[in-house]
């Protein structure tokens, strides 16, 4: 498996449901007012987004170590820390990928916040998180489509900044990618600009797993992570 | 007045901003944060009182609410925004000296994480309770802290991270900013951070969530 794929994603194809939104402020599925028509609103407002945009690179495993906590593609090495490279055990490719809801979203949020109305910055803000993890499902699912058609499965995606994986590792990250690729680029400490982007591999092989939500099987029962039961999509 | 300051402060706990605002429902066609505190000076209460009798315990309060999850992000920015509405009656009347800020609260996301919805928690609690805040924003390196101790030498530091990656950031910044300043208080927190990680690393305060911060601010400025 090899090669490097694009794609636009229209606002429409999220399909973001209000319910998502205010579960995912603290708000229950059901918000009163004002912050349900602010929820309405920042719908609206990003809507009119056209610059949602991800992809990934195919790439060849060639090292993989759980107990070192690394994972080699092609000449690179990931130090994953041991828990995601356990995670990523039997995968044969990986896929890297990185993903934008675009510079629409913080614009908009920061306009708000300096018109001092915070709570809609925060509910726009809320809104581009659901908006490029809802794209990056969207694109997960084009990926598991394309493998299936050769009998491969697909690992959750995983990211830096999360678990034990350093996010110094976004520069052999984005070295896969060509230059501007999906408009994502890296500041000098490797965070991502436009700020809602996300980015990461995924493990593809005969014999992976995908274990969904992983706090459930993870075996640090001290993480904070998990103790507080906080929000984490993979 | 006492009357008037509890209503104030009741605003700004359930986020009442003025007579218009919908929100709290329970609340409707009744004055706001922005009525009453034009009434309470015009009544003759001082900037001071209606900030310390009102404002802050309202601030205070949600503090604690939100630190025992009984209220969330939203509503803790509507009570914010209340206070905000308030302040703007005040800032004139303190700007002529007719009151003074607690202390001076330097805040940051350290250096290589970029998340500032908790950092701006803190920043507005703290704020409300009194403080001024200088906020650096995030992805703040050790060097930009040190130059505004530098700037302000009787601030008390507060560094936020939520990646588990960035921790160890913090701890070169709390490191570095001890190199310098050996007797600065730093107060840490986000997600994945323990007292434990606050012992290890040598800061001064863990606290959980932003009236913790508070707290141990008030108790320096009691001690000091």
């Amino acid at each position: 498996m090899k090669g490097t794929y694009t794609y636009k994603i229209d606002f429409s194809e999220i399909e973001l449901e209000k319910e998502e939104i205010s579960s995912f402020m603290g708000l229950g599925p059901v918000p009163e007012e004002p912050f349900n028509s602010m929820i309405d609103a920042a719908i609206e407002l990003l809507s009119n987004n056209k610059n949602i945009e991800g992809g990934f690179t195919l790439k060849p495993v060639t090292d993989f170590s759980a107990k070192e906590g690394f994972i080699k593609v092609e000449d690179k090495t990931f130090e994953t820390g041991r828990m995601i490279t356990s995670f990523l055990r039997n995968a044969e490719f990986a896929a890297l990928f990185t993903c934008t809801a675009g510079y629409e979203v913080e614009k908009l949020s920061k306009k708000f916040n300096a018109e001092g109305d915070i709570v809609m910055s925060y509910v726009v803000d809320s809104t581009g998180s659901l908006l490029v993890e809802g794209a990056m499902d969207l694109i997960y699912e084009k990926l598991k489509t394309m493998v299936s058609l050769n009998n491969l499965s697909l690992t959750n995606r995983y990211s830096p900044g999360y678990c034990d994986w350093l996010v110094k590792d976004q520069q052999n990250l984005f070295s896969f990618f060509p230059k501007g690729f999906c408009n994502v680029s890296l500041s000098e400490t490797s965070l991502m600009s436009p700020v809602k982007s996300v980015s990461g591999i995924v493990g593809i092989g005969k014999n992976v797993k995908y274990l969904g939500y992983i706090c459930d099987t993870c075996k640090n029962n001290t993480c904070v992570y998990r103790a507080k039961k906080m929000y984490v999509k993979h | 007045m006492e009357d008037l300051f509890n209503k104030i402060s009741d605003c700004v706990e359930f986020g009442k901003i003025n007579k218009v605002s919908p929100y709290p429902p329970n609340m409707k066609d009744q004055d706001g944060a922005d009525e009453l505190t034009v009434q309470a000076l015009e009544q003759g209460a001082s900037a001071r009182e209606v900030l310390e009798k009102g404002l802050i315990l309202g601030m205070e309060k949600v503090g604690v609410k939100f630190r025992e999850n009984k209220v969330f992000v939203p509503q803790v920015l509507m009570s914010a925004k209340a206070m905000n509405t308030a302040m703007e009656h005040l800032k004139p009347l303190f700007a002529e000296g007719n009151t003074d800020k607690k202390g001076v609260f330097i805040i940051g996301t350290v250096a290589g994480d970029l998340h500032d919805i908790g950092k701006n928690l803190v920043s507005m609690i703290v704020e409300g309770n009194g403080y001024e805040v200088i906020d650096l924003g995030t992805d703040v390196p050790a060097k930009k802290f040190i130059d505004t101790i530098n700037d302000f030498p009787d601030a008390i530091i507060g560094l936020s991270s939520l990646l588990t990656t960035t921790m160890a950031s913090m701890e070169n910044i709390v490191k570095e900013i001890k190199a310098v300043h050996p007797n600065q208080k730093v107060t840490i927190g986000g997600a994945p951070i323990t007292q434990e990680f606050c012992d290890q690393i040598g800061a001064d305060n863990f606290s959980a969530d932003p009236q913790g911060v508070v707290e141990f601010m008030n108790k320096l400025k009691i001690s000091a």
